[in-house]
């Protein structure tokens, strides 16, 4: 079991001191009063034959000034060291490299420079401070790292920055700190950091002839492509809101309920009018022979990464 | 000699009318235990369902209003209650020496208004229920949210009522009905800490009240207030919600600290060490704990200025919380000390909220705060303060009343298993939750990453103990009632005037009005 998080930045070290000193005065003052109380406990038990004379004035005088005054000044300590790490956490380089993210109900799209677009990753060179600017699409959401120990909640209608600069290439968790509503917890994704190099190669990708970028994406893109977004992209559309469509229990037309398995996806976008969903108009046309079998699996894939729900109340 | 309160009527009708403070704090006593289990039932689920990394147990939804359901309940119906409404009620007028408090009917009142904040927040939860958290954050509560959030937000709104009420009653009773002789500078402790509750009640309380009715506003009139779409602002909330609720930690916790004060001192036969400073720390923690609200917001986008005062201020509330920690524990200094089952939930709410003030130098410290902002180490320290605080030293109190409430004493072998097990439980079920946040994994996850099992574990199995240990009262306390009543006035041999009438008091409260003419907490003149 580990207790301690990866820490993949200068920031993230500095926390984990600042942290470190905090639970050094805390041990050493909760011991304290626990070890207090209990040799005071046993040796002024009642009955016991230890001398009791009355405290003096002066003792007590000098006893609350020495419990104000020192908590006080541990407290000034604790809060121009932690004020010291924030600012600088506010306070991105000029010369840092500025993603767009945009939070979503429930996933992370990000958009590099270069205009490559992402899902639920982020991609950042290593070693050379990076800028987030972030803003939502609904409700407010928290971009999270933990293993750089920073996080900053995403507002709709505004825009809030993240930077830090990640030391060695690796793989780190994302996560939505800031509730958002059913499928919070699994709003998460991965900030990748490469070699400044491999991100480089990893930019040049987006090149006609790379190597796509990931099913996902590819399905998102295609999604957009086919104007399926001009009906599909929220609740109120001439067709249903697609989040969490995948595994959930869909009532049909006909008064049936029936799961959102791959199968009825699929048919869904091939033959629209087979499984009419209750409340909604025919007026989708079919995709039987106009999207290939692998542009067929992006959007299904598509589909997935837009949340699943659940079929239990089937 | 007068009938006791107990026996002053029989039927339901003389508990339902009652304007006696005393009967009133029973019928309290009967709603905030049925709260407490209410919520503390949502809590068991939601631990059970994190007992793994996948959903198994509950969908994502129920989840989501399940944990919502526990937080309502337990701010609004248990903690903010508990202690001025059950005991504040019972013992106000005892110890001020007076035969009520000043205005008798709106105590009932307050306790009517309570009950329909509670039946509509019940309600809401039965028809549907709510999945914003108790802290309704918009533009979510307000925009996206598809539970039954106005009604819940009305049942909040109308309780809100009923603490302002009770506040303005214990102002006015401690201004007006001191028993002649009792000044200011002899008033138990405890009742200093009502007093302080009650003035931070009456100015934060109808700031919620706004801001829930903001969101009602929104809600079914769609007046943009909070909704960006609308020109609204969704941060605007969140500075009016915290205006009032962290001032509300000090609502719940400063209660908490009287009981202990007077516990302590009664256990360790020794005056409360340094009782000016006692006194004034309640005052102190009641007009900075205005002041600290932003620190709810470090990660919210307010400004850098902002975060710096608000950081500032948050460190220097945490002083006069350690300066009741010192003085109880230099109260023992030369005491003569027992270890009864009320002594021993107050020594467990000492080691308990010290731990709690102590890892909330993690949360006022700027730069680690944004690292577990929003994670399982708030919600940590929260419980050590809310639960291991608020909730040890309720029950310490209740152990400590419990024979001048029922005139009957209760197995103290039992109280004391309980106590034990209740800070045994606590510890196991909450420390590990620390470890969860630092480690990363946030608050309000049905399902989470699987490195986070065995502390989640650990966790649920904490929990387990301390439902049992729960339990454990709420079985011998009513079993007690077949004792005959023979506690006597005095059973602990402690200095308040509500120890020196009969057990249960008369209706009166005294045969002959008292007189004060000993300092508080004075054992040599009993």
């Amino acid at each position: 079991m580990i207790l301690l998080p990866p820490a993949a930045s200068a920031q993230a070290r500095a926390v984990d001191s600042l942290a470190s000193a905090i639970l050094g005065a805390d041990a050493a003052i909760a011991a304290g009063v626990a070890g207090t109380i209990v040799y005071l406990c046993v040796r002024y038990r009642a009955g016991s034959a230890a001398p009791r004379p009355p405290v003096s004035p002066p003792a007590i005088a000098a006893l609350e000034a020495l419990w104000i005054l020192g908590p006080t000044a541990l407290g000034l300590l604790f809060f121009a060291w932690g004020a010291r790490l924030y600012v600088r956490e506010r306070r991105p380089p000029p010369d840092a490299l500025e993603i767009r993210v945009v939070a979503q109900r429930w996933m992370w799209k990000a958009q590099q420079p270069s205009g490559r677009r992402e899902i639920n990753e982020v991609h950042v060179p290593a070693g050379r401070p990076v800028r987030l600017a972030m803003t939502s699409q609904d409700v407010i959401h928290s971009f999270f790292v933990p293993a750089l120990r920073i996080k900053q909640d995403v507002l709709p209608d505004r825009d809030t920055t993240l930077w830090f600069d990640v030391e060695r290439p690796g793989t780190y968790p994302v996560a939505c700190a800031q509730y958002c509503g059913t499928e919070h917890a699994g709003m998460r994704a991965s900030l990748v950091a490469l070699e400044p190099e491999a991100y480089g190669r990893w930019l040049s990708e987006t090149g006609e002839d790379g190597p796509a970028p990931g099913p996902a994406e590819r399905g998102r893109r295609l999604f957009e492509r086919r104007a399926c977004a001009s009906c599909h992209a929220k609740a109120g559309g001439k067709g249903p809101p697609l989040q969490r469509v995948a595994g959930s229990a869909v009532r049909l037309r006909d008064g049936r309920v029936v799961l959102a398995d791959d199968g009825y996806l699929r048919e869904s976008i091939l033959d629209p009018g087979a499984k009419l969903v209750y409340g909604y108009p025919d007026v989708m046309p079919g995709f039987r022979g106009r999207l290939s079998a692998a542009e067929l699996a992006d959007i299904l894939e598509y589909l997935r990464a837009l949340g699943r729900g659940r079929g239990e109340d089937l | 000699m007068s009938a006791c309160y107990l026996d002053a009527g029989r039927t339901l009708r003389s508990w339902l009318l009652s304007r006696d403070h005393k009967r009133i704090a029973i019928l309290y006593l009967a709603a905030v235990t049925a709260f407490f289990f209410i919520g503390g039932a949502a809590a068991v689920l939601f631990r059970l369902e994190l007992l793994t990394p996948e959903a198994d147990l509950v969908s994502a939804e129920a989840y989501n209003r399940l944990f919502t359901l526990h937080g309502v309940i337990m701010v609004f119906f248990f903690l903010i209650p508990s202690i001025p409404a059950v005991l504040g009620n019972f013992l106000l007028p005892l110890m001020l020496g007076c035969e009520d408090l000043a205005f008798p009917r709106l105590n009932l009142l307050s306790w009517y208004v309570f009950m329909a904040g509670g039946a509509l927040t019940l309600g809401a939860a039965v028809a549907g229920g709510v999945d914003t958290g108790w802290t309704f954050y918009t533009p979510y509560s307000t925009a996206y949210a598809n539970g039954y959030v106005t009604l819940m937000a009305a049942g909040i709104f109308v309780a809100g009522f009923s603490s302002i009420l009770t506040g303005l009653n214990f102002v006015v009773t401690t201004h007006r009905m001191r028993a002649p002789g009792l000044t200011w500078g002899r008033l138990p402790l405890f009742v200093w800490s009502l007093y302080a509750t009650s003035v931070i009640v009456l100015l934060g309380t109808p700031v919620l009240t706004i801001a829930l009715a903001l969101i009602g506003v929104e809600r079914v009139l769609g007046v943009p207030i909070f909704d960006p779409r609308l020109g609204g602002d969704p941060v605007l909330f969140q500075h009016l919600f915290w205006f009032y609720s962290h001032p509300a930690v000090y609502i719940m916790i400063l209660p908490a600290m009287g009981v202990v004060s007077e516990i302590v001192s009664t256990f360790a036969r020794r005056p409360v060490f340094g009782y000016r400073f006692v006194a004034g720390s309640s005052l102190a923690i009641a007009a900075l704990g205005f002041l600290v609200w932003g620190h709810h917001m470090f990660v919210s986008g307010q400004s850098e200025f902002a975060g710096l005062v608000f950081s500032l201020l948050s460190f220097l509330v945490a002083v006069p919380s350690g300066v009741k920690v010192f003085n109880w524990t230099a109260t023992l200094w030369r005491g003569r000390i027992r270890l009864d089952t009320p002594m021993l939930y107050a020594l467990g709410f000492i080691g308990l909220f010290t731990v709690g003030g102590l890892t909330g130098l993690f949360l006022a410290a700027l730069g680690v705060d944004v690292h577990v902002h929003d994670t399982y180490f708030v919600i940590a320290h929260f419980h050590y303060i809310m639960v291991g605080g608020a909730v040890m030293a309720y029950l310490g109190g209740i152990h400590f009343w419990w024979p001048k409430i029922s005139g009957r004493s209760y197995p103290d072998g039992f109280g004391r298993w309980a106590a034990v097990l209740i800070f045994a439980g606590f510890n196991l079920t909450f420390f590990p939750q620390f470890l969860l946040g630092y480690l990363g994994m946030p608050r309000r996850y049905h399902a989470y990453p699987p490195e986070y099992q065995v502390l989640n574990v650990l966790s649920t199995a904490g929990a387990s103990i301390l439902g049992v240990g729960y339990l454990l009262p709420l079985l011998y306390l009513p079993w007690s009632l077949r004792r005959p009543r023979d506690a006597g006035e005095n059973p602990w041999g402690a200095t308040g005037l509500e120890w020196r009438t009969a057990s249960p008091p008369p209706v009166e409260n005294f045969d002959a009005p008292p007189a004060v003419i000993w300092e508080a907490y004075d054992y040599d003149a009993l």
